[in-house]
């Protein structure tokens, strides 16, 4: 009796690691107007993994990334790894981070950073189909389209970390799917400021 | 006509927050060294509790300590709930005080101490988000007693009667999606509990609160972002109507059921 009350709880369990942590689901398709103007399409980037970047510009939680580099240190470092770093815009026009075609590049410069395409999402269409709550929020999509990670930059929430405890998710995730490992932490609560939708 | 008035507070005028440190407010000998700081946001904006929800950056403090000092974390009183989209944030509109502890090590020679640190928050409107941050020092001498000033006495005291303190009784059990936590000798109309861990239950999920005998019942969707159940559900239970609520302590440990809901 000891013995089967165990073997359920250990089903239970198991079924309770499942409903939490489903198999890779299909990044959802979009395309969107860059920086330059053109239209650039998710699937065109098949091949390649893709890193999303929710960005505004504004946000004192992305300043705090920029600012000390640590973004623009990860744009480069994930680039060199042929992987391709588009930052995306989903706030409205009025409000905080918003850019256009007119400045959008030029802004990126100032803050020093380096991703491989910026993408203008005025409407917030993209950035609610992959539940962008905050900027930053990462999402990290495989080379079958697969949405990997979705969530947070890091695990430093408040900026008080000492950097050896700060685990970066989206380069963990990278990384363990680079050496065909299961994602540890497919999805983690994003923080930062609220991504400033349209109402 | 306000977008005007707000962009000439980007440029430099009022700012979005104001704070200031309430201490020291006494210190026995050789005692812990305690502290409170008020944050004022302006009207409009807010500051995040320690679970900010959804998005935000909670209140912090970070002290530069001596060898062998340690810092209690700050005690924040019961959050409010703000809705921004289909998010849930939690948070302060109006002034909050905090209280904290430095705890010198029992060892410590006695003389004078100066220790510095800073406070920081974020703080958020509909449109916009700012950061800001005080430096804070605190000095005075360890071994003998501190002449109180009683205002910063009074304050201290205010803020920490704001600090939920008295423990809810009752228990928690994980089922399948959600926790069920019940709590015993309070009304549900009303009621809110605030978890103080992020990632732990869907915040953006309507409580659900019903009578259970004398207990209220909770049901708490678990948050998407969790890997597993947490062991001990903590936070603040707010009861009663709006201006005579009454705040309590959730510190349960988490019964994990192996048998479906109902």
């Amino acid at each position: 009796m000891k013995r089967f009350s165990a073997v359920l709880s250990v089903i239970a369990v198991a079924t309770l690691a499942i409903a939490l942590n489903p198999a890779p689901e299909a990044a959802p398709a979009f395309s969107l107007t860059n920086a330059e103007g053109k239209t650039v399409s998710l699937d065109q980037f098949k091949g390649k993994y893709v890193v999303l970047e929710w960005w505004n510009n504004g946000c004192p939680v992305v300043g705090r990334h920029y600012r000390s580099g640590n973004i623009p240190k990860l744009q480069a470092e994930m680039k060199a790894k042929d992987v391709v770093w588009v930052s995306i815009v989903s706030s409205a026009p009025g409000k905080q981070g918003h850019v256009d075609t007119t400045n959008a590049r030029s802004t990126m410069e100032k803050n020093k950073g380096v991703p491989s395409e910026i993408l203008l999402d005025p409407t917030g269409a993209v950035g609610k189909l992959y539940e962008a709550k905050t900027t930053p929020q990462m999402v990290l999509i495989s080379p079958k389209g697969e949405l990997l990670y979705n969530g947070a930059i890091d695990s430093n929430r408040t900026g008080n970390q000492a950097p050896e405890e700060v685990v970066n998710y989206l380069t963990k995730a990278h990384e363990e799917a680079v050496a065909g490992k299961p994602i540890s932490t497919p999805r983690t609560q994003p923080y930062g400021c609220a991504v400033k939708y349209g109402s | 006509m306000s977008a005007l008035l707000a962009a000439l507070a980007l440029l430099g005028g009022e700012p979005r927050v104001t704070a200031e440190i309430i201490a020291p407010v006494k210190v026995s000998d050789g005692g812990p060294i305690v502290y409170a700081v008020a944050v004022t946001p302006q009207m409009g904006w807010h500051v995040y509790w320690k679970n900010p929800g959804d998005s935000g950056v909670p209140l912090s403090i970070k002290w530069d300590l001596p060898a062998g000092w340690k810092s209690d974390p700050l005690q924040f009183p019961a959050p409010k709930k703000f809705s921004v989209g289909d998010a849930l944030n939690y948070g302060f509109d109006t002034k909050v005080e905090l209280t904290g502890v430095l705890q010198p090590p029992s060892n410590s020679a006695k003389g004078a101490y100066r220790i510095s640190g800073s406070l920081s928050w974020m703080a958020c409107d509909e449109e916009a988000c700012e950061a800001g941050e005080l430096d804070i020092e605190l000095q005075g001498s360890l071994g003998t007693s501190t002449e109180l000033d009683s205002k910063a006495d009074e304050a201290y005291n205010r803020a920490s009667r704001a600090i939920p303190s008295k423990p809810a009784k009752g228990t928690a059990t994980f089922t399948k999606d959600r926790y069920v936590v019940e709590v015993e000798g309070i009304e549900p109309g009303g009621a809110y509990f605030y978890c103080e861990s992020e990632g732990t239950i869907l915040h953006q999920a309507e409580q659900k609160v019903t009578k259970a005998g004398e207990r209220a019942r909770f049901e708490l969707p678990i948050s998407p972002f969790a890997k597993k159940p947490v062991e001990r559900l903590r936070g603040v239970l707010v009861t009663g109507a709006p201006g005579s609520q009454a705040a309590l302590r959730v510190d349960f440990p988490v019964h994990v059921s192996t048998i479906g809901t109902r």
